[in-house]
């Protein structure tokens, strides 16, 4: 059991344990000719391979998409041949992925069942990539016009540059060579961003994540499942915070230089983890766009707000060594899923060439739409 | 039906542009920005005669809307760059 306090509340709840136990991510690719359904089979499949779970072990089947195709979560079921209690699809945009995971880790905490499989899956020409839902963007419903807002308006409140987030952009793309799953595998040079087409300046194209397909699965369970299954490197679940502020971009704080729903998310979950940024040793974090890694910096609180642009080169915290958003690519409902199986490989010490060194507590951050919902999740050992 | 705050007000046509950026995406080269008009703020292209080389910044400038309707199924908004003088940061 772990004892936590919960939202603003003093008392301590003393919860059940949960642990991500299994992971899975396919190859993030282009295009291809299989079905959103093969793809997230894909995922599942080797979960289970690896894990040598029967399916009738599984209570719950989660799946994380924008996809429009009706009754996901039972085909994806029936198709891995499991018959779960709980049977649902979760979508929140970009969101999706660690959203699914903690509607997850609710089932389990509350009792209604003891392990649940969640797999985030996406194809290319996903409705979720454009904001097309909210009048108050006009004609201007692509993500990179937000974006653009949010990198103007912090470089003229705090003097970040260009340089410094095309070098989030040569960062990550470094660390996505490293992973097998990413869909970019050669590194960038700080020249190479900086000339790369400007798009909506100070934004060009090699500041931007592409959209693409794939999927990634975790296995999570309760203490009692890892105990009873002789699991001996689970990844403990031991802080969450979600905070969603509005659907519109006209309903984000006039503020566009910090994200006021990272900010309470992060502090719900450090809160509930009992954890200090200072103790985390990697993090996952949204960098759809490079000014997003520079704010989660700052606004999950491991630097000064205003500071994160000189903090990209300059940290100690292992930041996005899969390669992040940027150097993975974006399958939109499997992204946050992406994020937290990569936490975990982490403090598993299983993410070979990508290996962090001494990891022991990890988080994940993941936003929707301009930041107008976000999650934070924190693991440790 | 909406439990949120929603009321139907006149409100003036004039708004402060909070930020605004230049869009180079082909078939798509505007000037855009987000706008507060009393409260409301939208996402709306700036009008093309304004020189973004000769004015470099047009936060707090104020703008009027001279259209709004709906095109290809979306919604849009323009303004007309009336005042330079910053009026809000």
């Amino acid at each position: 059991m772990q004892k936590v306090q919960l939202g603003k509340c003093c008392q301590l709840f003393e919860l059940r344990r949960v642990a991500i136990c299994y992971y899975s991510t396919s190859k993030f690719r282009k295009r291809s000719n299989s079905s959103l359904f093969e793809l997230a089979c894909e995922a599942c499949v080797d979960i289970l391979a690896k894990s040598q779970i029967s399916q009738t072990e599984i209570d719950a089947v989660l799946v994380s998409s924008s996809t429009q195709e009706p009754y996901t979560s039972s085909i994806v079921s029936e198709m891995l041949g499991i018959r779960p209690s709980i049977s649902q699809r979760i979508e929140s945009l970009c969101n999706s992925g660690t959203n699914a995971i903690i509607s997850a880790y609710s089932h389990i905490i509350s009792g209604l069942c003891d392990s649940a499989l969640v797999v985030g899956v996406e194809k290319s020409e996903s409705p979720g990539n454009v904001l097309t839902w909210d009048i108050t963007r006009g004609s201007f419903a692509f993500p990179i016009h937000w974006a653009s807002m949010f990198a103007k308006a912090h470089m003229r409140k705090f003097g970040t540059t260009e340089e410094q987030m095309a070098m989030v952009s040569v960062k990550n793309h470094r660390n996505a060579v490293n992973n097998p799953a990413a869909l970019f595998r050669k590194a960038v040079t700080l020249e190479g961003v900086m000339e790369s087409k400007k798009i909506v300046p100070p934004i060009k194209v090699l500041d931007c994540s592409a959209i693409c397909e794939g999927a990634s699965a975790v296995l999570i369970m309760s203490e009692d499942k890892v105990k009873s299954f002789g699991i001996e490197d689970p990844v403990w679940i031991t802080g969450v915070g979600m905070e969603t502020r509005s659907a519109s971009f006209a309903a984000v704080a006039a503020d566009l230089s910090a994200s006021e729903s990272v900010r309470n998310a992060a502090k719900k979950a450090f809160r509930m983890s009992g954890k200090k940024p200072r103790d985390i040793d990697v993090a996952e974090v949204h960098d759809a766009f490079t000014i997003l890694e520079i704010m989660a910096y700052e606004d999950l609180g491991f630097v000064e707000k205003g500071k994160g642009g000189r903090f990209v080169d300059n940290c100690e915290i292992a930041f996005n060594p899969r390669g992040g958003i940027l150097g993975s690519g974006h399958p939109v409902g499997a992204t946050g899923i992406a994020q937290v199986a990569e936490v975990a490989a982490q403090i598993q010490g299983k993410a070979c060439k990508r290996q962090v060194k001494d990891c022991e507590n990890g988080l994940v951050q993941n936003l929707a739409a301009a930041g107008t919902s976000a999650t934070v999740m924190i693991m440790n050992k | 039906m909406c439990l949120s705050q929603t009321k139907l007000s006149k409100v003036d046509k004039r708004g402060i542009i909070l930020e605004y950026a230049e869009s180079l995406a082909e078939g798509e080269s505007k000037i855009f920005g987000i706008i507060d008009m009393s409260g409301i703020r939208l996402f709306g292209e700036i009008e093309r005669s304004v020189n973004t080389k000769e004015t470099p910044t047009l936060e707090g400038a104020e703008v009027r809307m001279v259209a709004c309707g709906i095109s290809v199924g979306r919604p849009y908004y323009r303004f007309k760059l009336i005042d330079r003088k910053i009026k809000r940061r």
